[in-house]
């Protein structure tokens, strides 16, 4: 029996449900000669913003508890540079993508989202969770509702590409995060962005990065993760990509019994660079145990 | 770049501290070039360590053959230590831009700090089969923890020693020895390469940049992804930050931007 795996994220039609998240995969470049890039189900790229940005300065990373931290700070090399460049290799492969976009204040998002249009770019991700670099406003767009609904509601209007909104999981309450991103035109909210943490060398007694705090991801998220995307998913129309220290298909079925109608994998990859294919191959075979059709039929029936 | 099982051949204690490691994995073997590193899984069962860990490739034989050096330090060594031959490990690699050797030179002199002989050993080999002459300078601690004497000799290397305590060769560093190696050859042309600790680096640094001489160096950093994808190896460089894993681990000394 075949199983029926494609799912819809606004008009973007995905072959399987398991993507790669911004900033764990490039571009699919850097992997393309150990993963069969055609098997995954969408790229996210690594976050880009208007003009090139250096970074924040090492070290950048530090292991933890099931987990790793991060501060890399949106290492990239602008918008143009990824029109010239990144954007010639996307297009020779046969991977749907997903173009992640920052920016400091609302205009640059602005300025991102037109260009990206004209290059009739299919599908933008809105990285408004970005843990690593202070906005003019000290706070992440997403760690407020009307600031959301604000940005959303403007670069809405400004493209035809599908728009998916990332969000921060450092907040209060998601629920309403998440209904401010779907009521200003979002097609999609794509959970968990890393969440707020640091830790300290006691021999050295620094701080482990060079920016002080970073984002945690990896398994030490995946139950908070979760828990965020099943409270998303219960108030939303739109689909939710679920994310979050997935490593195997049981964390990603655990996502997709919650409500996530496609899944994303960070972390794992860094670890296992085959790791969005071996989960897209076991949730395949679970749905063949369990004799479901169809990935849609299993998504949120969560038995409570 | 391949992702393979490699088999253990072999796993034998050298000094109190340092293991070396001999694994089968063809496709790695073949390729990898000096100063070039592989990136390594080996954990528990509850994911620890989480990581893969950087290791140098030093030595490859008869095409299919690899081996690392790795010193003790946290729990992937730990766990490497109990490798038994037939065992596999899940290599990434190889990884990273290793040495530049120019073939004008009339001297390669290659300082190795501790664990930093790993990559050089291997150097050390490719010129000597280019019959370059190689004049290697290794330190540490105390004599027991002196690396390689013998394979080093069997490549007809003779290397020159600098011991903390004196119990061989020179009482002093390594950048002792380089320092004074350059001042009295100072009419040849001379490349150096150097692998340590990161003060170790910077010091070659500084030596030979007042000697005039070039110099490479491999860096030691913090690794996630290991392919140039997770921007987490960050090196200062006048260039702006260039990433270990994918510019590197070897750099031109005068490039960087010592912290
Ligand atoms: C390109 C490259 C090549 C390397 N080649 C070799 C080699 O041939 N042989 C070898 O023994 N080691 C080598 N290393 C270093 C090796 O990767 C680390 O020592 C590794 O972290 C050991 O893993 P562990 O789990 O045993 O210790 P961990 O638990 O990772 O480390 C213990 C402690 O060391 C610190 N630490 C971890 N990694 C580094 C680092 N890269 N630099 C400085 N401090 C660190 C940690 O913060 C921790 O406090 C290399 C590193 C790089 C980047
Ligand atoms: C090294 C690193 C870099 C990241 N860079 C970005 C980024 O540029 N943009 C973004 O939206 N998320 C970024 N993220 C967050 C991931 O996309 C993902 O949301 C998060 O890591 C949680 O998933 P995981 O636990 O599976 O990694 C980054 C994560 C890591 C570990
Ligand atoms: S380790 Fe990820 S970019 Fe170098």
């Amino acid at each position: 029996m075949g199983v029926d795996l494609a799912v819809k994220i606004g008009k973007l039609t995905l072959k399987n449900p398991v993507m790669v998240s911004s900033g764990t995969f490039g571009c699919g470049e850097q992997y393309e000669e150990l993963v069969d890039l055609k098997e995954l189900g969408a790229i996210t790229t690594k976050t880009i913003t208007l003009r090139e940005r250096e970074g924040n300065k090492p070290p950048r990373i530090a292991e933890t508890y099931a987990g790793m931290l991060n501060a890399i700070g949106l290492e990239n090399k602008g918008l143009n540079y990824f029109c010239d460049t990144t954007l010639k290799y996307l297009n020779s492969i046969k991977t749907p993508y997903i173009v992640s976009v920052a920016g400091e204040e609302e205009k640059d998002y602005s300025k991102l989202i037109k260009a990206l249009d004209k290059l009739n770019i299919e599908a933008i991700e809105l990285n408004i969770s970005c843990p690593n670099v202070k906005s003019k406003k000290k706070r992440m767009f997403s760690q407020d509702a009307q600031d959301t609904f604000k940005l959303v509601s403007k670069v809405r209007k400004l493209t035809k590409a599908t728009l998916i909104v990332k969000l921060s999981p450092n907040v209060t309450d998601i629920k309403e995060i998440a209904l401010a991103a779907q009521d200003a035109g979002a097609e999609a909210v794509s959970l968990v962005n890393t969440f707020l943490g640091m830790a300290i060398d006691v021999h050295s007694r620094k701080p482990k990065l060079g920016n002080i705090t970073g984002g945690l991801s990896g398994p030490a998220i995946k139950p908070l993760a979760l828990r965020m995307v099943y409270e998303a998913a219960n108030c939303l129309k739109i689909p939710v990509i679920g994310q979050g220290g997935i490593m195997s298909p049981e964390d990603g079925l655990e996502f997709i019994l919650a409500g996530a109608t496609a899944i994303s994998i960070g972390t794992a990859n860094f670890i296992e660079p085959q790791s969005a294919i071996l989960i897209k191959k076991g949730i395949e075979k679970y749905l063949i145990k369990n004799k479901i059709k169809s990935i849609k039929q299993l998504r949120g029936t969560i038995i409570s | 770049m391949y992702q393979e099982k490699a088999t253990v051949l072999e796993n034998k204690k050298i000094t109190s501290q340092c293991y070396m490691l001999q694994l089968r994995a063809k496709n790695i073997a073949r390729e990898a070039q000096p100063g070039q590193f592989l990136h390594i899984r080996i954990s528990n069962k509850n994911q620890k360590p989480f990581l893969r860990r950087p290791f140098a490739v030093h030595n490859t034989e008869n095409k299919n053959e690899f081996s690392l050096l790795y010193k003790m330090r946290g729990e992937t060594t730990k766990l490497m230590r109990e490798l038994k031959k037939g065992d596999k490990i899940d290599v990434i690699g190889p990884l990273g831009s290793g040495f530049n050797p120019s073939h004008e030179a009339q001297k390669y002199v290659l300082v190795a700090g501790g664990i930093g002989l790993a990559p050089l050993f291997f150097l050390a080999k490719k010129l000597a089969d280019d019959k370059k002459e190689v004049i290697f300078v290794c330190g540490a601690g105390t004599k027991n923890e002196l690396l390689c004497a013998k394979e080093l000799s069997q490549i007809k290397i003779k290397p020159v020693l600098a011991t903390d305590d004196g119990s061989r060769g020179i009482k002093g560093s390594v950048n002792d020895l380089l320092n004074n190696y350059l001042t009295k050859n100072r009419k040849d042309k001379i490349e150096v390469f150097a692998a340590g600790p990161g003060m170790m680096l910077k010091e070659a640094a500084r030596i030979c940049k007042k000697a005039g001489v070039r110099l490479e160096v491999s860096m030691d950093e913090i690794m996630a992804c290991g392919v140039g994808v997770c921007l987490g190896c960050a090196v200062k460089t006048k260039n702006g930050y260039k990433l270990a894993c994918k510019d590197g681990p070897v750099f031109k000394a005068e490039d960087i931007v010592w912290a």
